[in-house]
């Protein structure tokens, strides 16, 4: 009997350490990079690439712009085209995972003329940070709400109770 | 298991609500005051589940903990899980507002069969059959989620034999933790607060 309890809380410890993985939502990131590419690139939160994943870049109309799919490193690189404007980029992984990034494409050509100036957009750079800090406040948030939540539920059920009994007295 | 905002059509989420409100409206009715403590419980636990990922190939799964909720709570564990699933989308990011009918169906509906499958142990006289059916209850329920899930992705055009393969197959190592979970608690419960499993 001990042994079962002991293993229990173990157990609880282990799944609850900050250590573990966690969270399930995508993080995506598009921008265009200095040599007219597009880069867009996913993570999983705890990072993990998004591999084989359809990625869509839609214009600001709405239009279609291109597709693809992401490498083994959750990224997709297409070429811009000279297009610019405000682009929508939409990734659908599998099994009902999507997200989606705005962003825009301007003209590189003035950063070119000033080449001497050190590089702020080195290309290729990971972007997204791939480890979220534990959300140990959400947590905290989160029980705080089913508490009170469970405790408004209460007083209302308790209340009618005792309203049946005293009507049921009288 | 959460379908994020924007994959399902209107007519389908909307449809999920509908059915996640009817359902919760009945079971909120049937509801006593001494049950809320058990259902407070059961969504904390609910909530924090799903912070415990497994990186899987090109997906990633997360623990659900629907069938050990539904194992105690039973058809009031669509209450607990409404309720983890919305303070989930809101606060962790978790999938979507609009999808929260649909994903309240999608771990809902496994977590009272859950507790239909764990009644079953009665049947069976021998020491550890709770311990057993637990275990059975805890995987199935992330199967039959998994299927769930299959179903709601079909009316976005893809096909359901490759889909449900894929969730099953990402959620194996699901099942298998969540069965042991379940397992574990059953077994403690059943000897320290047996009236806690509705006995």
């Amino acid at each position: 009997m001990k042994l079962v309890k002991i293993t229990i809380i173990v157990l609880c410890m282990s799944l609850f350490s900050p250590t573990a993985a966690f969270a399930h939502k995508m993080l995506i990131d598009a921008f265009a990079q200095e040599d007219e590419t597009i880069l867009v690139e996913a993570l999983f939160p705890d990072g993990s690439p998004v591999k084989n994943c359809k990625v869509e870049i839609f214009a600001e109309d709405g239009r279609l712009f291109k597709e693809g799919t992401t490498d083994e490193d959750g990224r997709f690189v297409l070429k811009s085209e000279g297009a610019t404007g405000t682009y929508k980029a939409v990734v659908t992984g599998t099994l009902g995972h999507r997200a989606e990034v705005s962003f825009a494409i301007e003209k590189f050509e003035e950063v070119a003329e000033e080449a001497e100036r050190p590089s702020e957009i080195s290309p290729q750079k990971m972007k997204l940070s791939p480890k979220e800090k534990f959300p140990w406040l959400e947590i905290i948030a989160g029980l705080g709400f089913i508490f009170g939540l469970s405790s408004f539920i209460l007083c209302l059920k308790l209340r009618s109770e005792f309203k049946n009994a005293s009507t049921r007295n009288r | 298991m959460h379908i994020a905002d924007g994959v399902l059509s209107v007519p389908v989420w909307t449809g999920c609500l509908a059915v996640t409100a009817a359902i919760t409206g009945v079971s909120l009715r049937k509801m006593k005051a001494e049950d809320t403590p058990r259902i407070a419980l059961m969504t904390s636990a609910f909530f924090i589940a799903s912070l415990i990922h497994i990186p899987m190939g090109p997906t990633s799964v997360h623990l659900i903990l629907n069938g050990l909720v539904g194992i105690i709570l039973g058809p009031l564990a669509f209450v607990a899980i409404l309720v983890g699933l919305i303070l989930q989308a809101v606060l962790f990011k978790h999938g979507g507002i609009t999808t929260i009918g649909a994903n309240t169906v999608m771990m809902g509906l496994p977590a009272v069969g859950a507790y239909y499958l764990f009644r079953l142990h009665r049947l069976f006289k021998f020491r550890v059959s709770a311990g057993i059916f637990g275990a059975l209850a805890g995987g199935v329920a992330v199967f039959l989620g998994a299927v769930i899930l299959a179903l709601l992705l079909v009316t976005t055009g893809s096909e359901f034999i490759v889909v449900a393969k894929l969730a099953v197959w990402a959620h194996l190592p699901v099942m298998v933790i969540e069965g042991l979970i379940a397992a574990f608690v059953v077994t403690f419960l059943k000897q320290v607060k047996p009236e806690m499993l509705g006995a």
